[in-house]
């Protein structure tokens, strides 16, 4: 290659990297957000009545009568092969009152700071996804520091139906309200797909406001109107400063560990919550001496890495019963008895046996929800 | 998120750092961490009348 084509070539690099950078963002690790490609789902695939955590890091929520499915998808626009999808599973034609179904996304308060909120140098802060729906319309996107308020609303129009779309929605930095530079909420996201009158009877507002009712833009789609409906959406960014930069696109991997913050399993990823099987549970080291009567086993396990925060265990025996673990007495093991769980932090969980079982050692399979 | 039993677990050390409860149907341990959103909405269950986080065994 010459040395004039390896001038040129620099000078392309140069002038990406100047872009990247003006816009106040990271030239790296841009993303403020884990899972935007819908990778990962640890909890499974389908979520028939969808009221809480789907995909990792993404929550759905509904009030009121609304409900819906939500599916991982093998669909996405051109370079993603994942995307969330929500389907309303009840018809709701006429929302009244607090009726309410949205994507709930939440970041971490000491992930935020580099925005400076509470002080005059605020920085913005940028929003961008691809969605697709066959229905065509406003959807508002609310943002609420440390929960709300303040709230300031953004909304995106969805042109063409059936159609992978890209939108960027950018909100501009507040001066007034610091985020707490802790491991809760330091701002949370509602994408609103269908919304009564409670939220959006007021006059929707842009700028940084504290009434709960001018969130929503009362035009807004109402996704719940018949269960033929559906809203699908995939790389989700949001970076800091004005402009959106290309999807950061990161190996499964690297989302996996970045996920497993907020929540982590001890079964292998394909396999399902619950299932019935032994395979890569939890035990303890030593468990074909039956070690009599009175003996408490006792044995600490660490989480693939640190949580958020102390996590919420749920246990399963090797029959997939929940609260349940296994007992081992010989080589092989029996299901249906307790373990408690004690000394349990961020890092690991500690149980013990029940002393008035006779009991060499125990197993289980666990989850650990560490979510916002 | 409904909760309908809660009841504090005694550790090896005598302590009562997590609580047993059941969440939808689910047996789950919930520290009594602050941050943590399953304590929390314990601790907004405890407050309704007739509500209550049962000792230990």
């Amino acid at each position: 290659m010459s040395r004039a084509r390896d001038i040129a070539d620099f000078g392309l690099v140069s002038s990406r990297l100047d872009t990247v950078g003006g816009s106040s963002g990271a030239l790296s690790n841009r993303n403020l957000f884990q899972n935007g490609a819908c990778l990962i789902s640890q909890r499974g695939t389908s979520f028939p009545d969808a009221n809480g955590m789907t995909l990792d890091r993404f929550k759905v929520t509904r009030n009121g009568a609304t409900r819906n499915v939500v599916t991982q998808e093998n669909d996405g626009p051109t370079g993603f092969s994942k995307s969330l999808k929500v389907s309303p599973s009840t018809a709701d034609t006429s929302l009244t009152g607090s009726d309410l179904s949205f994507i709930i996304i939440n970041l971490e308060g000491q992930d935020l700071q580099q925005l400076a909120y509470g002080t005059s140098g605020a920085k913005d802060l940028t929003m961008s996804f691809y969605a697709k729906s066959n229905l065509t319309g406003n959807i508002t996107v609310s943002n609420e520091v440390n929960l709300g308020p303040p709230f300031s609303s953004r909304y995106f129009t969805i042109s063409s139906a059936n159609t992978w779309e890209r939108h960027t929605l950018t909100w501009t930095g507040n001066p007034d309200t610091a985020i707490d530079n802790d491991n809760t909420t330091g701002i949370e996201f509602q994408m609103i797909l269908a919304a009564g009158p409670n939220f959006s009877s007021g006059t929707y507002n842009e700028g940084w406001h504290t009434t709960g009712g001018d969130r929503v833009r009362s035009d807004n789609i109402n996704l719940s109107s018949s269960t033929s409906n559906y809203f699908q959406i995939t790389g989700l960014q949001i970076e800091v400063g004005d402009t959106a930069t290309p999807f950061e696109h990161r190996s499964f991997g690297d989302q996996l560990k970045a996920c497993q913050r907020y929540f982590a399993k001890s079964y292998p990823y394909s396999t399902a919550i619950g299932a019935t099987t032994g395979k890569a549970m939890v035990q303890t080291d030593f468990h074909e001496n039956n070690q009599g009567a009175g003996y408490r086993e006792k044995y600490d396990f660490q989480f693939p890495v640190e949580m958020r925060a102390s996590p919420t265990i749920t246990q399963y025996d090797s029959a997939g019963t929940s609260g349940k673990a296994n007992y081992y007495i010989t080589v092989s093991s029996t299901a249906n008895h307790t373990v408690s769980i004690g000394n349990l932090n961020a890092r690991c969980l500690g149980g013990y046996s029940d002393r008035s079982t006779t009991i060499g050692g125990w197993a289980f399979h666990y989850t650990a929800d560490a979510e916002l | 998120m409904d909760i309908t039993s809660a009841k504090y677990i005694t550790d090896l050390r005598g302590g009562e750092s997590t609580i047993l409860v059941v969440i939808d149907d689910t047996p789950m341990t919930v520290p009594q961490d602050p941050s943590n959103v399953h304590f929390q909405a314990i601790l907004e269950w405890a407050e309704e009348d007739g509500n209550e986080i049962a000792a230990a065994d």
